[in-house]
């Protein structure tokens, strides 16, 4: 399950704080997480820095790309 | 400096389209484009993307077979498209191949041909079309094309195209129920599909079913809810799995969402070089010299104005979006749905309401699992 790093969710109440807490959140490795799609993203995020130039798996708009590859890439 | 690494072929264009998918409208100048891109143009395209791969040093490339139904070229075009590329593209880029199709050619010997070619299908489904009452089934409250059902059944049959289905891309229609949709969907195995805000539209050109102050979001939020609550790790939304990613901060290459710089550049069936293909279509192109693949190299767009606007991710926010706090999620939506005539790109989303509504309830949707598991 990813975790928080600090203040957790339910002292959160507007939206703004709420952004900024999910983007701390971290992916707690060897835990099986309560949301894979929330974790799957947190993934990404972790290697954000080597993915500036790699088809990310998200999609244009009318376009999905190839799962094969974007699944290679993760 | 700018790079691309998806690059979309508008394989054929239809001149006029009573049965049309997303997008046309009167006034659009398809008429002086051919109907099927021509294979001189193709050759063309393959050596500026190849050029342009070497030249950047690109590790990968995709390239998207598009268009108002791509095999309406033809197999041998595919075959001859694939084969142009293939010697072209340097030795150091994998390149990918992807078909969208609406499905209503692709029979058995259509599938054969892509699993020889190594072209992955995704099948699309707009249930806007005017002609789905003589050719929509109901699933559940929502409507689906016969064609593309169809397809998508032959695709699963066929022994050697499971690893080379690229899922199902959906128009949203707010008319239909998109969670029905989705299970419709689930339990013909799929995996892989995505839900779309209908891209030809902007403020000049509302979507007709604006009854409601947020019909998209009122579509997509079961949609997403349904996905949400189904948390299978196999299953992808690519749309939500954007939301997701730039909600944590990652990086998101999806025009759909415009908070980080566009990684696609778009060939058109006559080889023009575009930024985002709807954007020819209202005319916010207008004034800008056009590149084509004949006589331009593919880095030439990055110099034009509304590629870099396209580009340039939040630096082209409207003062609107700028001071929003979803900003870094929507990205101000998908750079076409913000034109008007009046106003240029300085205007947000005609999305915007529906992007809040569903951001917001993404956010809650994730902080509250957080909170369930803390």
């Amino acid at each position: 399950m990813p975790v928080v790093e600090a203040p957790v969710a339910h002292e959160i109440s507007d939206l703004s704080t709420k952004l900024q807490q999910l983007r701390r959140l971290r992916v707690q490795p060897g835990e099986q997480p309560a949301s894979w799609h929330l974790n799957s993203a947190l993934q990404a995020t972790e290697h954000k820095a080597a993915s500036k130039t790699k088809l990310d798996a998200g999609v244009f708009i009318g376009i999905i790309i190839d799962p094969n590859q974007a699944n290679a890439e993760s | 400096m700018y790079q691309a690494n998806a690059f979309v072929l508008k394989t054929a264009a239809f001149n006029s389209r009573p049965d049309h998918g997303p997008g046309f409208q009167a006034g659009e100048d398809l008429e002086r484009q051919p109907l099927i891109m021509e294979r001189a143009v193709v050759d063309a395209a393959a050596r500026a993307i190849a050029g342009y791969c070497a030249r950047f040093h690109q590790p990968k490339a995709l390239i998207v077979f598009a268009g108002d139904e791509s095999t309406f070229a033809g197999p041998d075009w595919f075959r001859h498209a694939v084969q142009a590329f293939r010697g072209q593209m340097p030795s150091g880029c994998a390149t990918t191949f992807t078909l969208q199709s609406n499905g209503k050619l692709l029979d058995n010997s259509w599938l054969d041909l892509c699993a020889e070619l190594g072209i992955s299908l995704t099948i699309t489904l707009d249930s806007r079309t005017p002609a789905r009452e003589n050719g929509f089934a109901t699933t559940g409250g929502a409507g689906a094309s016969l064609d593309a059902l169809a397809a998508i059944e032959r695709i699963r049959r066929h022994g050697e195209m499971g690893g080379l289905f690229g899922g199902v891309l959906c128009v949203a229609n707010p008319g239909d129920d998109g969670a029905a949709l989705y299970r419709h969907f689930r339990s013909l195995g799929i995996t892989t599909m995505d839900f779309v805000m209908p891209a030809e539209a902007n403020w000049d050109h509302p979507p007709a079913c604006y009854t409601s102050p947020t019909p998209y979001a009122d579509y997509l939020i079961p949609v997403f809810d349904q996905w949400w609550n189904e948390n299978h790790p196999d299953v992808r939304i690519a749309f939500f799995d954007s939301l997701l990613r730039s909600m944590v901060g990652s990086r998101v290459h999806s025009d759909s969402l415009g908070a980080d710089p566009l990684t696609t550049v778009v060939v058109g069936c006559n080889g023009s070089i575009e930024p985002v293909g709807s954007l020819r279509r209202n005319g916010a192109d207008a004034g800008q010299p056009e590149l084509n693949v004949v006589s331009h190299s593919i880095e030439c767009i990055f110099q034009q104005p509304t590629f870099h606007k396209a580009l340039a991710g939040q630096e082209s926010l409207c003062q609107t979006c700028r001071k929003c706090e979803i900003r870094d999620v929507c990205g101000g939506g998908y750079l076409p749905s913000r034109f008007s005539q009046w106003n240029g790109f300085d205007n947000p989303s005609i999305f915007c309401a529906d992007l809040s509504k569903l951001v917001r309830h993404v956010v809650d949707s994730c902080t509250h699992q957080l909170t369930a598991t803390a």
